[in-house]
């Protein structure tokens, strides 16, 4: 991918997050939650993620009534990948430690 | 059931997501919405506040990192891609950075001092150096400081530059005032269209400056009609006919006192040296005020002076011829030692050669008067006078020529700083106008692809001309800025200072247009050539404009 994405350890808190159910789709306030990332700083890191190609998005399907529908993320093949090399090498650096145990 | 309180708190937050996402980029909207979408989720009032504050970050950042997009593109295109391909609406090479820095550079260069300075004048010199209201603003601002810190110099400069004639006069009334010896500003006034010749005030120059010929001159040129001396031809009256003259009895008395007056100071060089000091303090009042009041400045009309002393030599002539040759005698002098008194105290070259030719005529008829036996001699020193009379009238004339030729060097400048001043403004309101209809998509590029074609290449080309044009401009205005600072540094003497106001005269709006009746001046043949190397350009143009219709109508078939 052309763009390349500067890692800080909100990023890689953002992977982990989603490596945890790697083929299910995301909401963002649930990623808000589980990585506690302010909407401030999630979404331009997911905005750079699908803009590096690493992460796919969808709008949701059966939105609740009177409600807008929902915007979901999960990382793309590629992207799953990549972000467990990132995550392996950001631990070995000792630049990141993972919240929920070893990825 | 939830308290009002943190129900509006989630409404404030849903409603200002819903306004960001209205307003966000096209290009990457749909992240807002998602931002909307989730704010809905959230059942706390407090974290959906937050939620809503983080979305405002992304909303201006997005805003941001499009405008940074949009800066990178050309004028007209935006960060939307385009569907036609090489087959849709042509845009400028550029970017909208370099169009906006090259702008801005232009901008940057008219707004440092000394292009501020040349854009005033020049502005001016296209209203013919008439002052606008906010012109007047400017020297009343500065006046009612002067008249609060009781700066009665200041009070005077400013009522010579003071366009209004009735502020004018407050302003005169109150530094004399406040210092007598300012009585000689009243003579900084008088030619100005709007007033009329004040008689308290020649009263009071009368009285403070008796000893003056100049006071008695002015007085003497207020009390007859300037219009009905045209009435008698070059001679003026014959005595018979000067009854028919309202107040010429009182002009001949007035004449009398100049005649018989021990000095003569027309205040011209007081009046410069105000202008110059008071300028010195207050550089903010405009150019054009500052000439104003020097051209204001009234000069003795010389040839009514000339009137006068004509009249003395025939009443001297006609003395002799009756054998009073004492009373003959009496009024040559008198009118010799007048003409050599205003040369003595002449400050300009106007006056200067104004008075030589009376000291001429007067020396003249001394010298015929001393042609009787007897008076050899006196003939012999007044010949010798009447030669050195000449003789410095010619150098004048000759150093007239010098100056006039160093004046025609200040034209030529003249006619660049007009014509680059000129094309800039025109070139800079055409590339306004092609960005204005380029950004805002006001040429449907179907219909009106020559339009489009040249705003382009207007757009591509027109900042950077604009911005070689400007610098055409301030480099060409260079002199006249250096006129003016020396004028205003340097302690005024009687060349440099009347050289200023000569050379601001030359920057007059219609002085190329004038050139054109006068083929035979060397600032003719520049003029010739700017046109027709503007007239080179303007064939390219046309040329590259017919050549792309006819590849547009080929390119069809």
């Amino acid at each position: 991918m052309g763009v390349r994405l500067r890692i800080s350890r909100q990023t890689l808190d953002l992977l982990q997050a989603l490596l945890l159910q790697p083929s299910s789709w995301h909401h963002g306030y649930a990623l808000s939650h589980t990585t506690g990332l302010a909407s401030g700083t999630l979404y331009p890191i997911l905005m750079r993620l699908e803009k590096s190609g690493w992460l796919e998005t969808r709008w949701e399907d059966t939105p609740v009534l009177g409600r807008p529908p929902r915007h979901l993320y999960r990382l793309s093949g590629n992207g799953r990948e990549w972000a467990r090399e990132e995550l392996r090498a950001a631990q070995q650096t000792r630049f990141w430690k993972p919240a929920h145990g070893k990825v | 059931m939830p308290s009002p309180r943190p129900q509006f708190a989630k409404a404030v937050a849903l409603k200002s997501l819903e306004l960001a996402a209205r307003l966000w980029p096209d290009e990457s909207r749909h992240w807002g919405q998602a931002l909307l979408a989730e704010a809905h989720e959230i059942t706390h009032p407090v974290e959906a506040l937050f939620w809503a504050l983080g979305g405002a970050t992304v909303f201006l950042r997005s805003h941001l990192s499009h405008q940074v997009a949009l800066l990178k593109l050309p004028p007209g295109r935006t960060t939307i891609p385009l569907r036609h391909g090489h087959q849709g609406p042509r845009f400028p090479h550029n970017s909208r950075l370099v169009t906006a820095l090259l702008l801005l550079a232009v901008v940057l260069l008219l707004l440092l001092p000394p292009g501020r300075e040349a854009t005033s004048i020049i502005s001016s010199s296209w209203r013919d150096f008439d002052a606008t209201p906010a012109d007047t603003r400017v020297v009343e601002r500065l006046a009612a400081k002067a008249e609060r810190d009781h700066d009665a110099h200041q009070l005077a400069f400013f009522a010579n530059c003071e366009p209004d004639p009735g502020l004018s006069e407050k302003f005169a009334g109150r530094a004399v005032e406040l210092d007598p010896t300012l009585f000689w500003i009243y003579a900084g006034r008088y030619r100005r269209p709007a007033d009329t010749v004040d008689k308290e005030w020649l009263r009071r120059m009368q009285s403070y400056d008796a000893d003056n010929a100049f006071v008695h001159i002015l007085a003497a040129q207020a009390a007859v009609d300037p219009t009905i001396w045209s009435k008698f031809g070059l001679d003026g009256p014959n005595p018979g006919e000067t009854s028919e003259i309202p107040g010429y009895a009182e002009w001949s008395a007035n004449m009398q006192r100049a005649s018989q007056a021990s000095r003569y100071d027309s205040y011209t060089r007081r009046h410069l040296e105000l202008s110059r000091t008071g300028w010195k303090q207050s550089p903010e009042v405009p150019v054009s005020l500052v000439a104003f009041s020097l051209w204001s400045h009234l000069l003795p009309d010389v040839s009514l002076i000339q009137k006068y002393v004509d009249q003395r030599i025939r009443q001297a002539q006609l003395a002799a011829g009756m054998g009073r040759s004492q009373e003959a005698e009496q009024n040559l002098r008198e009118i010799a030692t007048f003409g050599q008194r205003m040369i003595d105290g002449s400050e300009t070259d106007f006056e200067r050669l104004g008075a030589l030719e009376i000291a001429r005529r007067s020396q003249d008829a001394l010298r015929k008067f001393y042609a009787q036996p007897g008076r050899q001699v006196d003939g012999q020193v007044t010949a010798v006078q009447l030669h050195a009379v000449e003789t410095a009238k010619d150098n004048l004339r000759n150093e007239h020529k010098s100056w006039k030729r160093s004046l025609d060097s200040f034209r030529k400048r003249a006619i660049l700083v007009q014509i680059s001043a000129s094309s800039a403004l025109i070139l800079a309101a055409l590339t306004i106008l092609s960005l204005f209809l380029l950004e805002f998509h006001a040429i449907p590029w179907q219909r009106f692809r020559r339009l489009r074609w040249a705003a382009c290449h207007i757009a591509d080309l027109g900042p950077a001309a604009v911005l070689v044009l400007c610098g055409t401009f301030l480099f060409s205005f260079r002199p006249f800025a250096f006129a003016m600072e020396q004028y205003r540094s340097t302690i005024a003497s009687n060349a440099t200072v009347p050289d200023f106001i000569w050379q601001l005269s030359t920057l007059g709006f219609m002085w190329p247009v004038l050139c054109l009746f006068q083929p035979s001046t060397q600032a003719a043949d520049w003029l010739l050539l700017i046109v027709a190397l503007s007239m080179i350009a303007v064939t390219i143009v046309v040329r590259g404009i017919w050549r792309h219709v006819a590849h547009l109508r080929t390119a069809r078939r």
